[in-house]
């Protein structure tokens, strides 16, 4: 796996920007690829926003200065994407974002990629009603386990902003599964 | 010795009290909650958000996103200019024949320049829809002579005084008050 720094380089270098692009598909797809999961929940919709992230972070590569870790870079470029693309199915529909959340949730009832039983289910609707900065968070914090020093780097947000929105997602999580797990 | 052991607790306390002047943070106690019912809950439920993937999902995907970014360089096919011309040559002495012919044996009719006469009626309102814009009524008016205004059957609409003196106090234009007068 070739270290961050030698990668940039490559990827500056119209010779061997192809060989480094796929190199780097490689070693952050699965990664990315989760993230923008969790936001927009279908594995279709994801499996796009997936390939225009990669092809975003391809054109803009030369303008990349360097000034936070290109991990970082690219998660802030898919969490732009997944948020264009759930605010343009609302405008779509010509509903508000919080009824898209609400929606894609529902769908997983009947989505052939989605294997958890009642109780998982019951806790994605609750990550969809939560405003999507605390989604963020929490899925961040959560399931991806990021330190607050790496999430305030993506999300432009201070460490203790960060915190205070993930204690209220818990909480407010915490009160729906309560209230409907009989 | 208990004695004397219970004589120097008493000595400490007289000299220091009870408090060990350790001091905590603004709020530590309340926050100590705070992250202890985050750790349960954390603790309490999986982390596993069951998503699933089609099967090789991520074993084609760096192929299919390259295919979108890299531009497949195809090999420049190299034409001679002699050979460009040699093909071209048939066709020219054809277009020439062809030409020759047309000239010498057909006579083109002189088109009569277009009159005011042969204009049609559609044509005049369809010119006017377009440049309806374009028009001067000034123009218009200098054009026309005063029995022409005599013989034009105008069709005037029912206009209701409340409409006449909207438009004479929104239009600043002050001919029409001179043409009142």
């Amino acid at each position: 796996m070739t270290d961050e720094v030698t990668l940039l380089q490559q990827l500056k270098e119209p010779k061997s920007k192809e060989a480094a692009f796929r190199e780097l598909i490689s070693q952050y797809k699965e990664r990315l690829y989760w993230h923008i999961r969790k936001i927009v929940i279908s594995h279709d919709d994801a499996d796009d926003v997936l390939q225009n992230t990669f092809i975003k972070v391809f054109k803009n590569i030369e303008g990349f200065k360097g000034a936070s870790k290109l991990y970082s870079w690219m998660y802030r470029i898919a969490t732009n994407e997944s948020i264009s693309f759930i605010n343009k199915r609302a405008k779509e529909r010509k509903v508000s974002i919080s009824e898209i959340h609400s929606e894609l949730a529902t769908t997983l009832e009947s989505d052939v990629y989605f294997s958890g039983d009642e109780i998982q289910h019951i806790l994605q609707k609750a990550i969809a009603t939560l405003p999507t900065k605390q989604q963020l968070v929490f899925n961040m914090k959560y399931f991806d386990e990021l330190k607050y020093s790496q999430i305030s780097e993506i999300l432009n947000t201070s460490v203790g902003a960060l915190k205070a929105s993930y204690f209220h997602a818990v909480k407010k999580i915490e009160t729906y599964i309560q209230q409907h797990n009989n | 010795m208990k004695k004397e052991f219970e004589n120097s607790e008493k000595m400490i306390h007289q000299v220091v009290g009870k408090d060990t002047c350790f001091a905590v943070p603004k709020n530590y106690f309340e926050k100590i909650e705070d992250h202890f019912s985050l750790y349960l809950f954390e603790e309490k439920n999986t982390k596993k958000t069951n998503f699933e993937i089609p099967t090789n999902y991520f074993n084609t995907l760096e192929d299919s996103i390259l295919q979108k970014v890299i531009v497949p360089k195809n090999p420049v096919k190299v034409i001679s200019l002699k050979q460009r011309i040699l093909k071209r040559v048939p066709l020219i002495a054809a277009a020439v024949v062809v030409l020759f012919i047309g000239l010498n044996v057909f006579n083109f009719e002189e088109q009569a320049s277009p009159t005011f006469e042969a204009i049609t009626a559609v044509e005049m309102e369809n010119w006017l829809d377009h440049n309806a814009n374009n028009i001067i009524t000034e123009e218009l008016g200098i054009m026309l002579a005063e029995d022409d205004f005599l013989n034009i059957d105008f069709v005037f609409t029912e206009i209701e005084e409340i409409n006449i003196e909207h438009y004479i106090s929104t239009n600043d234009d002050l001919t029409i008050l001179n043409e009142l007068y």
